[in-house]
Parts: C-alpha cells; structure tokens; sequence
C-alpha cells in the first residue's frame, strides 16, 4: 500500500486511540459485559442464548457509540480545527486524504471489536463454566461469525462517517445524517417487506412508494449484519453469506468513498 | 521561476446572504529559487488567501499559479514545499516526534534520514525536552515551533510560512530568522507573510506590500537601503505649501492622529527645516532612526484607503 496513505492511517489510528472517548466506551461495554455474568443467573432458561445476545449487543453498541463519537470527532477536527492543512500541505490528494483517514477509523474500530471480542470471549466461557448444562447447543465459530458481521457492519458506517464529512460542513450535521443512515439501514428491509405483504390493506401514494423504493437502494441495509440470533441459536452461518456480505461491505464503502472524493476534491478549505 | 502567480483573482460569497467579498484582486508574482520574499499587510489584507491559493487548498476565480512548474492541485506540486498555516493546530494525542515522522514520511524522506533530521530540528527548536509529550501539553508558541519543524523536517526546496513568528518569544523569533536565513544561504526558496516588519525587512530579498486583495508595492532589498539615508521630521500640522513640495521634491509625507511625519533625503534636510520654518509648522522631532519598512508601509496603507 502507498506509504503515504498508511502513515496517515497509521497517525489517526494513534489519535483515536489514545482519545479518553474510547476508554469510557470500552469500561461501558466492560460493564454490560459484567453485568451479564451477573444477571444471567436470574434466567430460568436459554442462558446462553441470554448470554451471547449481550455479548454481541454489547460489541455492537460500543461500536456504534465509537463511530458516533470518535469518528466523526476524529474527521470534523481535521476540517474545523484546520489540521487538513498540515496532511494536505503534503503531497496527498483529497482521494487519498479520504482512504488514509477511512484505513485509520477502520483501523480504530478493528482495534475496539478486538478488545471487546476479547473480554465478551471471558465473558462468554465464564458463564458457560458456570452453567455448562445451558451450552450444550452453543458454538464459538458462530459468535466469532457475528462479530465479524457487526464489525463489517462499521466499516460501512465509517466510510458513512467520511462521506458525510465531505459533503457537509457541521460535525453535528455528521452525526445526524450517520445515526439516520444507521436507523434507516436497519429497519429498511423491515419497511419494505411490511409493505410488499400489506399491498393491498394498505393504500400507499406513488410519492411514499418511489421514496422507499429509492431510500431502499440507497441507503445500505444494515440489517444483513446482525446474526446475533443465529450466533444465539448456535446455527453456523454458511461462508458463502459471509464472502457476500464482506463483498457487499467493501463495495458500498468503495462507492461511497468515490463520491466523498468527487465532493472533496471540489471542496475549497477556507 | 520557481513560484509563480499570474492575475490572480479570489472572492468569497457569505454563506446566507450570498454576499461577495473580495479576496485577492490582480495579484501577480514570481519568486526565483534561493530568493526570500516577504508579505505585509493589515489583517484582511489577503495574505493568507494568497498563500493557500498556492497550496492549492482553495482555487482562484482566475488567473495562474505554479508551484516548482507545477498547478497546484497536483499532489507532486507540494512534494518539495513545506508550509506552516497561520495558528497551526495538531493532532493532539501525537507527540512532536510522531508529528515529525509522519510528516516526513508523508513527503517521502529516505526513511534512513527522518531519525537524525528529527533529531536536530527539535533540537534547534528547542523542543528536545518536550518531543515525548503530547501536543496538548504544549503552549501556543510550542506548537508554532513544532509546526515549523514540520514544515522543514524534509528539508523543502520551497518553505511557505504563514505568520510564523506568531506565539513566539524573542528566542522563538529569533530561531525562526536563523531558520530562514540558513535556507537562504542553502539556495532554498521563502515565501512568509508576517506582521514583524523589522524582521521582514531585515531577512527578505524583496517584500511585498498587499492591502485590500491587491499587491500595491514590491521593494528589493537595495530601495530599503536607500530609503534608511532618510530623515524623519515630525511636526504638528500639514500646509498646502508642505505638501506640494513634498510632492515636487519626492519626500514622503503622511498625515497620523496627532503629527504629520515627512521623509527626505538627508542632504535635503535643511531645506525642508527651512521650509518648516517658514510655514511656521512646529517641528516636534527630527531624527535618522526610522524604520523604514513601517514608514512605506503605513504610508501604502493610507494611499490605498484614500
């Protein structure tokens, strides 16, 4: 890879992960984490189903609640506080600009999915030593499969998060149009299927129908990355699913990344 | 030329009235290599505008640059510059080595080089003690003077500073000078835009005066020199008599609050007393220790306002 565009990943990576944000996120999740070891114990039944629900609701939230906060932090500092002009007083172009800073938030956020699959892990087998009567249907493979979607899952929202800089010129604005996407992106499918089974009870106008039509090819869907409930039932995810949504994850951020690089590079850094 | 500007105009529109404001108007310029040039200018002269027009951050409404025979969009254009924004601000959580290594890295130093380079620049800036440190820690004059260890860490053939005694200590001035003239004697090229006038006129091959968007007046080194034979005569009011002979003769004449300040040639002197004497002007002070750099300047700034 250009050397260039690595060191630059390589000093956002270092920004974002000496930033206090990413403690307080990681003692957050730690406790979730925590308290499933204890609450667990209140369940009658299912415990590990229970336990690996949190576990990964607790790899996704404070994932999320990284982007939300660090990336979007990370990228708005660079265009408020004027540090773009030091990296761009150096031989980069905007394009590549943009990829260094993308390779450094997901640089961030496999170091944050890292960490906490680490502590969900201890988590996870602490329970599981505890009520091993619970954990007959569980499987490891399938945990490690969700995380990986969650974590291709933040890779399209970083790349959301870049996108979203370049094109407005308020971190707040950033903040909002990610949290939509991510909203909008779950719950898409849903909508859409609810309105395709409902077709003839409900009478939509052509204005609704073109507009979720549009928001649905437009907006990722977000909901093929959570396999919580497979990883829960111990069912394995076939490999093909997971090559297609990884496909999936890079070509959306690619696409994104070319059009933050076409609004960038006519961006004037005033 | 190693840097050129040719007729370049900027104007800005204001986000919700749409309103347009000049920035730079028919600015042209051309800097040979080993040359120092220095810009003044009051506070919204355009300076800045100028300089990040040249690193290509923004792009003029017309007009050309070039930068080491490049556009300024091209990437390659900044491989061999170094520059220092005004009021630089870091990544916080680096500390200065980190700073430097990235940026030499960036520019595509030999990596065998950077350790040593980083080395001796913190050292020059006198931030060897704090180069473990994060950025955050540092005062303001601290991180102007990592700023311009960044600007230089891979030694540029073309140094672009903004403002760079800004936040500095006399020691910190004082640096900075040493720093520039050490890239003068090494046949590199500055450009700097600055409100220290003493220094501008001290280090600069040429400066260049800039009010209102517009360059108003280029002067080598040799015409300050010339203009240090001056005296200055201040007295308490103009005449029309006063003023039409400053004009007829070439003296510098300009009106301030509470004294007008005239500027002749030594050997003119005694006439211009005489003439003083009989306007029956009173003459508050006479002396040689001008600062000439500040007198043309003050002097440009008032002809463009009027």
């Amino acid at each position: 890879m250009n050397r260039r565009i690595w060191s630059l990943a390589v000093i956002t990576f270092k920004e974002g992960i000496r930033d206090h944000t990413l403690y307080g996120i990681g003692l957050f999740a730690l406790m979730i984490m925590g308290l499933s070891l204890v609450v667990t114990g209140f369940f009658l039944r299912e415990l590990h189903k229970v336990t690996v629900d949190i576990n990964i609701s607790a790899i996704t939230f404070g994932g999320l609640l990284m982007i939300f906060s660090l990336s979007v932090n990370l990228m708005s500092k660079d265009l408020d506080k004027r540090t773009i002009y030091c990296v761009l007083s150096k031989p980069f172009s905007r394009t590549q600009y943009l990829i260094g800073k993308f390779l450094g938030l997901v640089l961030l956020s496999l170091a944050a999915v890292c960490m906490l699959t680490l502590i969900s892990t201890l988590t996870i087998w602490a329970v599981k030593s505890q009520y091993p009567n619970y954990f007959k249907e569980f499987v490891w493979l399938s945990v490690f499969q969700a995380v990986f979607a969650e974590f291709l899952m933040f890779i399209v929202l970083n790349a959301v998060v870049i996108f979203f800089s370049t094109v407005t010129t308020s971190s707040f604005l950033t903040l909002l149009f990610t949290i939509s996407t991510y909203i909008v992106g779950q719950t898409v499918e849903e909508v859409v299927q609810f309105i395709q089974s409902q077709a003839n009870e409900i009478q939509l106008t052509t204005a609704v129908q073109a507009v979720v039509k549009i928001t649905q090819y437009i907006v990722p869907n977000l909901s093929v990355y959570d396999l919580k409930i497979r990883a829960a039932h111990g069912l394995s995810i076939s490999s093909s699913y997971l090559l297609s949504i990884t496909c999936y994850s890079l070509i959306y951020s690619a696409v994104l990344l070319l059009f933050a690089s076409i609004v960038f590079s006519r961006r004037e850094l005033t | 030329m190693y840097l050129s500007i040719k007729d370049v105009s900027k104007t800005f529109t204001t986000s919700f009235t749409r309103k347009k404001v000049l920035a730079v108007k028919d600015f042209s310029l051309s800097i040979d290599q080993g040359e120092i040039f220095g810009i003044v200018g009051p506070n919204g002269a355009g300076k800045s505008t100028v300089l990040k027009m040249l690193m290509g951050f923004i792009r003029p409404d017309r007009g050309k640059i070039s930068l080491l025979g490049k556009q300024p969009g091209d990437p390659n254009s900044r491989k061999h510059v170094g520059y220092l924004p005004e009021n630089p601000y870091f990544y916080d959580h680096l500390c200065a080595t980190e700073l430097l290594r990235f940026s030499a890295m960036a520019s595509g130093m030999p990596p065998h080089k950077v350790q040593s380079q980083i080395d001796r620049l913190l050292k020059l800036a006198d931030l060897e003690s704090a180069k473990n440190r994060r950025l955050r820690s540092y005062s303001k004059g601290m991180i102007q003077r990592a700023g311009i260890c960044f600007a230089m860490v891979h030694d540029p053939d073309v140094v672009v500073l903004d403002e760079p005694m800004s936040g500095l200590d006399p020691l910190g001035q004082r640096m900075v000078v040493d720093l520039i003239l050490d890239l003068k004697k090494r046949g590199k090229t500055a450009l700097f835009c600055s409100h220290i006038l003493s220094d501008v006129e001290r280090i600069c091959d040429r400066t260049g005066i800039m009010v209102h968007g517009r360059l108003r007046k280029v002067l080598q080194k040799s015409e300050l020199l010339d203009q240090e034979n001056s005296v200055r005569i201040i007295v308490d009011r103009q005449t029309p008599e006063l003023e039409r002979k400053c004009r007829e003769s070439d003296w510098a004449i300009f009106t301030e609050s509470t004294h007008v300040t005239i500027m002749c040639p030594r050997e003119h002197l005694s006439e211009a007393l005489t003439l003083c004497g009989r306007e029956e002007v009173k003459i508050i002070t006479v002396d040689n220790t001008v600062n000439t750099l500040e007198q043309i300047f003050l002097k440009t700034v008032k002809e463009a306002e009027a």
